[in-house]
C-alpha cells in the first residue's frame, strides 16, 4: 500500500511552492484576465513538471530504461534545438501588425529604439549584482516587452533562468497598465503630458507596405546577423498579410498558428519551471530586474521624447515616447487614456500606435543585437 | 554566481592586505559590469543605427510614392 502515498512522500517544500506559484498564474490569468493565453498554461505545466517522479518529464523505469516525457520531449524539440516555437509565434505576430501609422509617420522609429534602454541599463544592474553577463543579458532581454523574444535570447545563450525570465516577461506584459502610469508620471509634469498632437498622416502606398518587410530583414540583418531570425520571421508574417495575395495563409497565420504555437509553447516553457531551477534567490531577482527594465524602458522613452522637444518646434507629447515600448496595443492604449485625462480633445492614439509598432520591430532588433555580442 | 563571489571576497581578508583584498573583490564583478556597460553602449548605438537607417528608407519609399 506504500505506492499510495509514495508520492506524496516524495513532495519537497520546493514543489509545493511551485504549485502555489502555479495556482497564482492561473488565478491571474483566469480571474484578472493577465495574459491568459500564456499565463495558464504555464501555470498549469508548473503543476505537472513539479509532481514527483511525473511522467512529463524523461524518467528512467526499472526494467524499462529511460522514457521520454512529453514536456521534455516538446522543450528539446520546440525550443532548444532551434527556437522553433518562439519564431512560428513570430511569424503570427507580423502577420497581426498593421504597420501603417508607422509607416506614415516615420519619426515614431525613433522612439521605438529609445524604449529599449530599459533592456540595457537591466543587463548592467544584473551584472551588478553578479550574474554571469550571459545571464544578466538574458534577464535584461525582459526588457523587450517581448515573450518569444525573451525565450529565444535566453535559451540561445544557454542561461538557467528561462523559467524566471519567461514568466517575468509576460506578466510584467500583463502589468504595462499599472506599471507605465507611474513610471511616466515619475519624469513628466501636467504640463507636458497635456502637449497636444495633431495627426496629418503621409500617404502609404501599397508598393511601401510590401517593400518595407523586406527592406527592414535587410538592413537588419546586414547590421545585426543574429536579428534575422527574429527579425526575419516577424518581417514574413507582416509580408504574408500586406501583399495581398496570401489571405488564406495571413488569416491562417494571424489566428490556427498563432494559437497553437502558444497553446504548446506556454506549457512547453514550464519545463523550465521545475522546482531546483525555480525556487532560488536569483527568481526574486529577476522579477525585480525584470520590473526594473520595464519602467526604465518607459522612462527612455519618454527622457527620449522631451530630448527632441528641445530642437523641435512642433511639440511631442512625451507619453507617446512612452509607447515605444513592445507591449502591443496595450501600451497605445495607456497613453490615449493618459492623453485624454490630462486633455480630452488630445488623441494620441495613432502617434502612440506608430511608437508601439516601432517597439515591436525594435525589441527584436534589440534581441539580435544582445545575441551578437556573444556570437 | 553571487554567493560564490561573496565567499571568495570574504575568504581574501584572510591576506591582511588591503588593497588586494579590495582588488580581489572588485575584479570579477567590475569585468561583468564593463563589459555590461560596453553592451549598453554599443546596443543602444546599434539600434538607433538600424532603427534610423530603417526610418530614413521609408521616409524616402513614402516621398518617392507621393510624387
Amino acid at each position: 500500500m506504500e505506492f499510495l502515498w509514495e508520492g506524496l512522500l516524495s513532495i519537497t517544500w520546493q514543489q509545493g511552492v511551485m504549485y502555489l506559484v502555479g495556482a497564482v498564474l492561473i488565478w491571474l490569468a483566469i480571474k484578472k484576465d493577465y495574459e491568459p493565453a500564456l499565463l495558464l498554461p504555464m501555470g498549469f505545466g508548473a503543476i505537472l513538471v513539479n509532481l514527483p517522479l511525473s511522467g512529463v518529464l524523461n524518467q528512467t523505469m526499472q526494467g524499462v530504461g529511460e522514457t521520454q516525457g512529453i514536456i521534455q520531449w516538446l522543450f528539446e524539440t520546440g525550443i532548444e534545438a532551434s527556437e522553433a516555437f518562439p519564431l512560428l509565434l513570430f511569424i503570427g505576430i507580423g502577420a497581426m501588425i498593421d504597420f501603417g501609422p508607422l509607416l506614415s509617420n516615420p519619426k515614431m522609429f525613433l522612439f521605438g529604439a529609445a524604449a529599449q534602454f530599459g533592456i540595457f541599463l537591466t543587463i548592467v544592474l544584473a551584472a551588478v549584482l553578479g550574474f554571469d553577463i550571459r545571464d544578466a543579458a538574458s534577464i535584461g532581454i525582459i526588457g523587450a516587452a517581448d515573450g518569444p523574444t525573451s525565450i529565444l535570447v535566453s535559451q540561445v545563450l544557454k542561461s538557467n533562468y528561462i523559467g524566471p525570465i519567461a514568466v517575468a516577461a509576460y506578466s510584467y506584459m500583463a502589468l504595462v497598465p499599472i506599471i507605465q502610469p507611474m513610471a511616466i508620471k515619475a519624469v513628466t509634469t501636467k504640463k507636458e503630458r497635456a502637449i497636444r498632437m495633431d495627426y496629418r498622416p503621409n500617404a502609404v502606398s501599397k508598393a511601401t507596405r510590401i517593400l518595407f518587410p523586406i527592406i527592414v530583414t535587410f538592413v537588419a540583418g546586414l547590421v545585426a546577423p543574429a536579428s534575422v531570425s527574429l527579425v526575419g520571421f516577424l518581417m514574413f508574417g507582416n509580408l504574408i498579410r500586406e501583399c495581398g495575395v496570401l489571405n488564406r495563409l495571413s488569416e491562417t497565420a494571424q489566428n490556427d498558428l498563432a494559437n497553437l504555437v502558444t497553446l504548446l509553447l506556454g506549457i512547453t516553457i514550464s519545463f523550465s519551471m521545475r522546482a531546483e531551477q525555480f525556487v532560488t534567490l536569483q527568481t526574486l531577482m529577476i522579477m525585480g530586474l525584470g520590473l526594473f527594465a520595464f519602467v526604465f524602458d518607459t522612462i527612455g522613452g519618454v527622457l527620449f521624447a522631451k530630448l527632441l522637444n528641445l530642437f523641435s518646434r512642433d511639440k511631442i507629447n512625451p507619453m507617446v515616447g512612452a509607447a515605444g515600448i513592445s507591449a502591443f496595443p496595450m501600451s497605445a492604449r495607456v497613453v490615449e487614456k493618459m492623453g485624454i485625462a490630462e486633455n480630452n480633445q488630445n488623441h494620441l492614439l495613432m502617434h502612440a500606435v506608430g511608437a508601439n509598432v516601432s517597439g515591436q520591430v525594435a525589441s527584436a532588433v534589440a534581441g539580435g543585437i544582445v545575441l551578437g555580442f556573444f556570437m | 554566481m553571487l554567493h560564490q563571489i561573496v565567499a571568495s571576497s570574504i575568504g581574501v581578508i584572510g591576506g591582511a592586505d588591503g588593497p588586494t583584498a579590495v582588488f580581489v573583490t572588485a575584479k570579477p564583478g567590475m569585468e561583468n559590469v564593463m563589459e555590461a556597460l560596453g553592451i549598453m553602449g554599443k546596443g543602444m548605438l546599434g539600434i538607433f543605427a538600424v532603427v534610423g537607417l530603417i526610418a530614413l528608407i521609408v521616409l524616402a519609399l513614402t516621398k518617392a510614392g507621393n510624387k
